[in-house]
């Protein structure tokens, strides 16, 4: 019955719209990261990789603001094998194996253990588990050991903000930062995910990208910034352009995508899920997801989809053109991963003080 | 010692109260299309014979009552007699030989005789010869009685009787003693009004007149009140406890409580010892055990699905119900494979008398319930329910954000008949069932594997068919069978899909035998069997308690493993019971011991019980009691592609003690102490891995439980109810943490009270300490889905706040001729208190509200009966 009792839960809070109020996952409005990229060295379209290859996996994290970069990030990350069944954030299987085989609880396994920081040098006490250390943008290079036998790596860490990152294994966390400034401490980010390997011919999967697909807005191509820099965040209208860095009203807009369902991967004879999510650094979104199942079938519009932007008024624009920014990403739920970033000029034509900027005719 | 077949004017009343209705239903159904309908008029005794006591029975003194069928000739002869419930030892003869001879003045329709049928007791009674008149002045008269039930000649005590004189300047009143008597000792000679009132029964008004100089003894028979909270019942003597602790729940409370929609299950909710259940979901949590710990039975057979929608409503009319007895612990070995509470839910007969209706319109269902007898031996009631929310349903949907597939919509029915075949058997056919359904789309779901659709089909399907035969005097045989289909299927997304199809099959024999006045010896067998077929994709199977993960801030949809499992099933549970009750007046020991076997672990269980009352007085008894009770794992938990089928079952030990204290008849005084300890609870391993679930958990519960109960005799009942206690769980020999539902204090004040000319107000208060709950302390990112996991902190150490509400229930029923009309409020939360009941986060785990309860709720129903 429990299932059934979650299900009045959630149909509940539903209705009464308890979490209305709450931070909405498609704003960004501290840094964050927003997926992993993960490539087989010397094949980056690959995202599987089979015993014995190298990867690299790229985190991407999108800061807030237009000037921050990843400068300010420190990096710990370890590599381990994929449990086979497991539930809420998993462990690494080498761990639970020995637990297991010793007949001891995990906090018996870990009681006598010390915090071990990145800037240590001994990372050898931490047994078979492989751990990476970088500071930087957080790509992070991991091997599959040869013979490898099972299904997947498991990647667990910790991207730190202005702090050195740690792992404790007294907390239930794992992990953690040191901030630099205890009074001003950037972002903790925990990750963890998977990584698929390649045991045989058949689990191949190749990252998705957004070169195959077409971002829209309002309905139109809406291709990626190609100029040599971005404009002033609050001074864009003179910059601005009809394609790449399009003017628009301070109103509400519709970013979306368009797939041409021809290519798609096939897996198992049924093409890929492919979950687009779009987040935004100023206004609103009003949801944060486009799916295409592979088990539908392609509706007569073809593989396309929306979401209405509520875009930041004219009282919070600037009177110069506001520089907007949109971030999509893809999932194609078997370990591929691609992220593309869109902008925008926001810009009120009747109050703005730019002459006559393109657009506003 | 005189002794008498009962005075004429007791037969007279009777008569009068019982006959009407057979008549007419006799006259109408013979005509029933004809307009304008005929003027009936019962037949009424002229003369008047007295049975002859027979001599055996007086000497023995034995006492009996024999209710004859008399068919009444046009002439107002008897020209056909039987016995239509026989008394033995002589008694039949004798009344059968003075019931033919009586005379009465003939029914008529519009006013021409005509033949009727009706049925006539003769009571033989043996009397106290009275004690000698003291100095009683010449002019004074007596006046004293007895008030009986109608269909029982059962006492009826703390009924109102007042009297007034022809002259208007003496008035009177008294109630009847436990024993149903009543003395007004001397007054003066001459006329007068009595008027009878007894709750649940139909006022009588009736005059007297008191001759000089005499005693006038009466016997007054009340007959129910036709409603539908009392009409029909079959008085049933409660056999002996086998338990500690009993807690009933009569027909005249459990549709009036405040705060329970009329819905008798939730009424238990109200007892000490029961926790309340978090957003007025239908989990039944007892004395610190688990929801899946307990179990509520329909006629002694387990419910697969009790409410609707989890919890909305229960799936079985109210008005269809005898009882509800409630046992929080110390159970009868009649009951297995629960270590927490039970409930077992007693339908009632169908009406004997005449066709019943109640149809009942509120703002989330109707329902219609009819019943009539069929023949002498047969009756029959039907009920049935259908929910309208759908009607409103999507008006209430945030529709940007969701649409409704198929809107929510429950529907139930009953049907119940009895058939005597002879005075030893009554047979019993039930067939009942419910269904829920609802679908939903999620438009703009937050996570994407969750999201698309929300799917809930359940439904379930059951004839069960109860034999019960009186072998001899001292032995008596019950059995029931049921089978039936059962369907669950629920959806959320690509993230979890289940379904279960099989088929239900309960049997259960039970044999009572009297081997000794002092001594019962009570065997039964009790089988479940329920082959199926069940698909299973979704998360892991995890511990169901102390799982933080499983609640609503557990890890989201998509972010979870996933596993894929489906195959044929068949569980099979057989057990046999023996339990032996000594009378060792005034000790009850109760010793039994329970045998259970389950096929999916293919493991035995042994329970062997002791529970003991002693009655110190009157007023005072003690009892005690202690016991094993063993329980197998849950479906997941054991079935081989899910769970661990090497599992045993897990056991707890019931130990209690308590006093019972009743002052006077309508106040009722309890106090329970209890001590629970429980081991070999099933838990999840500790990394999820193989083999997914051990035994590796413990358990202990303490407390105390204190209530007060009103019955309702009078204008008012009502219950206080309070519950101290603590439970606590243990995992792998960790640290002693809460459960998840602990609740250190629950009180519960409740009371339902007539203000008369059809008006009823009542009012529900509870005050609860809030469940635990676990804090979230971080979360993790999951690159695989773009979705983040909690990180928990220690297992249940925060608590929501104190939980308050108060609930009222106001009724106004209208009384006509050959119907009655009520109008009643059901109003839940009525200061809309905003009680949390848990917190929601953000999408980052780091920002949370709380999740309020149930806002203020008013149902306003309408509801004719006849």
């Amino acid at each position: 019955m429990r299932p059934i009792l979650a299900s009045v839960v959630a149909l509940l809070g539903l209705l009464t719209g308890c979490a209305d109020d709450l931070p909405q996952a498609t704003e960004i409005v501290h840094t964050r990261v927003l997926g992993a990229r993960v490539e087989v060295r010397d094949d980056p379209e690959r995202a599987t990789p089979a015993p014995g290859e190298k990867i690299d996996v790229a985190y991407q994290v999108i800061f807030p603001e237009f000037d921050q970069d990843s400068s300010s990030l420190r990096s710990l990350l370890i590599n381990c094998t994929l449990p086979v069944r497991f539930t809420g954030i998993p462990l690494c299987k080498e761990v639970t194996d020995f637990a297991m085989q010793g007949g001891v609880s995990l906090d018996d396994l870990t009681g006598d253990l010390e915090r071990f920081y990145c800037d240590e040098d001994d990372a050898t006490r931490l047994g078979t588990l492989g751990v990476t250390c970088v500071s930087g943008p957080p790509v992070l290079s991991v091997s599959v050991p040869a013979g490898f036998p099972d299904e997947a790596l498991l990647l667990r860490g910790v991207i730190c903000e202005h702090g050195t990152p740690f792992i404790d294994p007294t907390t239930t966390a794992l992990f953690g930062c040191e901030p630099d400034d205890p009074d001003a401490p950037g972002e903790t980010m925990l990750v963890h995910g998977s990584v698929p390997v390649e045991l045989t011919p058949e689990a191949r999967n190749l990252n998705p990208s957004f070169d195959d697909y077409q971002v829209e807005l309002n309905g139109r191509a809406w291709p990626a910034f190609e100029g040599a820099a971005l404009p002033a965040e609050d001074d864009c209208a003179e910059s601005a352009n009809s394609s790449d860095l399009p003017l628009i009203d301070p109103f509400e807009h519709r970013p979306g995508i368009t797939v041409d369902p021809e290519v798609r991967e096939v897996f198992d004879d049924v093409p890929e899920d492919l979950e687009f999510s779009f987040f935004v650094t100023d206004g609103a979104l009003d949801a944060r997801f486009v799916v295409f199942e592979g088990e539908d079938d392609v509706p007569d519009e073809g593989l396309t989809g929306s979401v209405l932007w509520d875009a930041p008024g004219r009282d919070e624009v600037s009177k110069r053109g506001q520089l907007a920014r949109i971030i999509v990403t893809v999932l194609d739920r078997r370990g591929g991963y691609d992220l593309t970033e869109r902008f925008a000029c926001l810009y009120d034509c009747l109050e703005g003080e730019v002459d006559a900027p393109l657009g506003c005719n | 010692m005189p002794h008498t077949g009962r005075h004429s004017l007791l037969l007279w009343l009777g008569l009068c109260l019982c006959s009407p209705a057979p008549v007419e239903a006799q006259e109408a159904g013979s005509d029933p299309a004809t307009p304008p309908k005929p003027v009936l008029a019962p037949p009424s005794l002229e003369t008047f014979v007295e049975a002859e006591y027979p001599a055996e029975a007086l000497s023995a003194g034995l006492m009996g009552r024999v209710e004859l069928e008399l068919v009444i000739g046009a002439d107002g002869a008897v020209s056909d007699a039987r016995v239509a419930t026989p008394a033995g030892h002589g008694f039949d003869e004798a009344a059968l030989a003075a019931g033919k001879q009586l005379r009465f003045k003939p029914a008529t329709r519009d006013g021409v005789p005509i033949p009727a049928r009706i049925r006539f007791p003769y009571v033989f009674e043996i009397r106290e010869e009275p004690p000698p008149e003291v100095e009683a002045a010449p002019a004074a008269a007596r006046f004293s009685g007895k008030l009986v039930q109608l269909e029982d000649d059962e006492p009826l005590a703390e009924a109102k009787i007042s009297i007034s004189s022809a002259d208007g300047l003496l008035f009177k009143e008294t109630r009847s003693l436990r024993d149903g008597r009543f003395d007004f000792g001397e007054l003066p000679a001459g006329s007068y009004a009595v008027r009878i009132t007894a709750e649940g029964r139909e006022e009588s008004n009736l005059d007297e007149e008191l001759l000089a100089g005499e005693q006038t003894e009466t016997v007054y028979r009340l007959q129910v009140v036709t409603d539908p909270e009392a009409f029909g019942a079959t008085a049933r003597v409660p056999a002996p406890p086998r338990e500690v602790t009993k807690r009933s729940i009569g027909k005249e409370q459990m549709t009036r409580m405040a705060g329970t929609r009329g819905d008798p299950l939730r009424t238990v909710e109200l007892m000490p010892g029961v926790a309340r259940p978090p957003l007025g979901a239908g989990a039944l949590i007892v004395r610190g055990s688990a929801p899946q710990d307990s179990m509520t039975l329909f006629e002694g057979l387990p419910v697969p699905l009790l409410y609707h929608f989890g919890g909305l409503t229960s799936f079985i009319n109210g008005r269809l119900l005898e009882s509800v007895d409630f046992y929080p612990g110390n159970f009868s070995d009649r009951y297995g494979r629960r270590r927490g509470g039970v409930v077992d839910v007693q339908a009632r007969d169908p009406a004997r008398d005449r066709f019943h209706g109640v149809a009942d319109l509120n703002l989330i269902d109707a329902s219609l319930l009819v019943e009539a007898p069929l023949t002498d031996s047969w009756e029959f009631a039907a009920a049935a329910r259908r929910s309208h929310i759908d009607l409103v349903f999507e008006n209430f949907l945030p529709k940007d954000e969701v649409s409704a597939i198929a809107a929510p919509v429950y529907y139930d029915y009953q049907a119940i008949t009895t058939y005597r075949p002879s005075e030893k058997d009554e047979l019993r056919l039930m067939v009942y069932g419910s269904s829920d359904e609802l679908a939903l789309l999620f438009t703009k779901p937050t996570d994407a594997v969750v999201g698309g659709d929300l799917d809930l089909k359940t439904s379930f399907h059951r004839a069960h068919a109860s034999w019960s035969r009186r072998l001899n005097d001292d032995l008596q045989q019950d059995t029931q069978l049921a089978v039936g289909s059962i369907n669950l299927l629920l959806g959320f997304g690509d993230a979890f899909n289940f379904t279960l199809s099989g088929v239900e099959v309960y049997g259960r024999t039970e044999l009572v035998a009297r081997v000794s006045p002092k001594v019962r010896v009570i065997s039964g067998l009790d089988i479940l069997s329920v082959p199926g077929r069940f698909s299973y994709q979704g998360p892991p199977a995890d511990s169901a308690e102390g799982n933080p993960d499983n609640g609503p801030n557990g890890t989201t949809g998509s972010n979870r493993d996933s596993i894929q499992a489906g195959s044929d099933f068949t569980v099979l549970y057989p057990a046999v019971y023996v339990e032996t009750d000594l009378n060792l007046d005034p000790t009850r020991i109760v010793i039994g011991a329970r045998v259970d076997y389950y096929n999916d672990i293919e493991k035995f269980s042994f329970d062997p019980r002791i529970v003991a009352h002693h009655r110190l007085s009157d007023q005072w008894s003690l009892k005690a009691g202690v016991g094993m009770f063993a329980q197998p794992p849950q479906f997941q938990e054991s079935n081989a592609e899910l769970g661990n089928p090497d599992l045993l079952p897990s056991t707890t030990v019931h130990t209690s003690v308590g006093a019972e204290y009743q002052p006077i008849d309508d106040l009722f005084i309890s106090s329970d102490f209890f001590y629970k300890y429980l081991w070999d609870v099933v838990v999840g391993s500790e990394f999820g891995g193989p083999p997914f679930f051990t035994n590796d958990g413990e358990g202990r519960i303490y407390g105390t439980e204190l209530m007060a109960r009103v019955d309702p005799r009078g204008r008012f009942f009502g219950y206080l109810s309070y519950t101290l206690s603590k439970s606590e769980r243990s995992v792998r020999e960790g640290p002693w943490q809460p459960f998840d539902f602990d609740q250190t204090h629950i009180l519960t004040v409740s009371g339902v009270y007539r203000l008369g000319k059809g008006w009823e107000a009542g009012a529900t208060f509870r005050l609860v300490t809030g469940n635990p709950s676990t804090p979230v302390i971080g979360s993790s990112y999951n690159d695989d889905t773009g979705q983040y996991s909690p990180v928990f902190g220690e297992l249940n150490s925060e608590r929501n706040p104190t939980f308050n509400r108060l609930d009222i229930r106001i009724e106004k029923l209208w009384r006509f001729k050959a119907w009655r009309l009520a109008l009643y409020l059901d109003m839940q939360n009525v200061y809309n208190a905003t009680n949390q009941e848990g917190l929601v986060y953000d999408y980052e785990y780091r920002e949370s509200e709380p999740i309020r309860g149930l806002p203020i709720l008013p149902n306003l129903g309408i509801r004719g009966e006849m």
